[in-house]
């Protein structure tokens, strides 16, 4: 064999095992994908009910959103976030975001299930309420998949909490 | 090996190229299209869903093509350089296809039950680390097609048998 071939084979060898990791890394994220999205008890957001305690205008409020994630994929979920931004109407016509923030989670390893919650709470202010006023929340959950080369976002908009 | 042989080995490899590049991409995308969650119908756009698999399609036609060139040409001849060299970068337009069709950043509808929303799927790492295999591929095909032609007539001697 010509020196130039020996060279190229090499270089050919490492591009395959390159090429060939990424190809199972595909296969295994696609096969994980199926997985924990063929069934729908894997991914459970929220987990039971949301409870939201709000007891008048200058008073403390509670929000926990429990949730469920049955990791039965081949790979670790990493970087699990979620958000939540809650916005209160009053008034008939007026609103107000009284909640933006975030909370980071544990890596969940593959075959893992992960039961958590999301806890807030807060105070609203003094608001010259006329009527009961309403919650409404816009949920996010992001996270990354296969050896974090795939991200995903959820996004739940206008979820009604009371 | 004959030129029979050779053409044998072109469309068998074009039917590898025509799996890879558009059977898999369009089953795949049409089980995101009709996928559920929780029971709840998630939206993958017919607009979105028909870009997509266009562009798709129309790069996996001609890197298939292109790939029955490659194979059905004889081995470590100029015209099979050539043609691997084009396969290669069609390749990345191939990959780069899924950009600019929205297909990195796949936004899905979710609406039922109660639940309005979204989910994006962001795969823009994933064709980025294809990509960089691809840079190392090109410059290997690079490497072939200047060995196949400053070693012409080596190469010809050694087909033909002559010493």
């Amino acid at each position: 064999m010509r020196p130039a071939r020996v060279f190229r084979w090499i270089v050919r060898i490492f591009i395959l095992i390159l090429t060939a990791s990424m190809s199972l890394v595909s296969i295994l994220g696609g096969m994980s994908a199926v997985n924990i999205l063929g069934d729908s008890n894997n991914i459970q957001v929220p987990y039971g009910s949301v409870s939201f305690y709000h007891t008048g205008p200058l008073a403390g409020w509670n929000l926990t959103v429990p949730f469920l994630i049955n990791n039965t994929g081949y790979f670790d979920l990493t970087s699990f976030e979620i958000g939540i931004s809650i916005e209160m109407s009053y008034n008939l016509s007026l609103n107000e975001i009284i909640f933006n923030g975030n909370q980071n989670f544990d890596d969940i390893p593959n075959g893992e299930i992960l039961v958590d919650f999301f806890f807030i709470t807060g105070f609203t202010k003094s608001y010259p309420l006329t009527g009961p006023p309403s919650f409404n929340c816009d949920i996010t959950a992001s996270g990354s998949y296969s050896l974090n080369l795939i991200s995903f976002e959820i996004h739940i908009l206008n979820y009604n909490l009371i | 090996m004959g030129a029979p042989k050779n053409m044998i080995k072109g469309f068998i490899f074009m039917g590898i190229y025509i799996t890879i590049t558009i059977v898999i991409p369009y089953l795949t995308f049409t089980y995101i299209k009709g996928l559920e969650i929780e029971g709840i119908p998630i939206i993958l756009s017919q607009e979105d869903y028909d870009t997509i698999i266009y562009w798709v399609t129309a790069f996996g036609l001609v890197i298939s093509g292109c790939a029955f060139f490659t194979f059905s040409s004889p081995k470590q001849s100029i015209r099979k350089g050539s043609f691997a060299l084009i396969q290669v970068i069609l390749n990345c337009l191939y990959l780069w296809s899924y950009k600019f069709s929205g297909a990195t950043d796949i936004q899905i509808d979710i609406s039922g039950g109660g639940i309005n929303g979204y989910v994006i799927l962001g795969i823009q790492q994933f064709i980025l680390v294809f990509m960089g295999i691809y840079f190392l591929t090109i410059t290997i095909k690079i490497y072939d097609l200047v060995d196949f032609t400053v070693n012409r007539e080596k190469i010809r001697k050694k087909r033909w048998g002559i010493v």
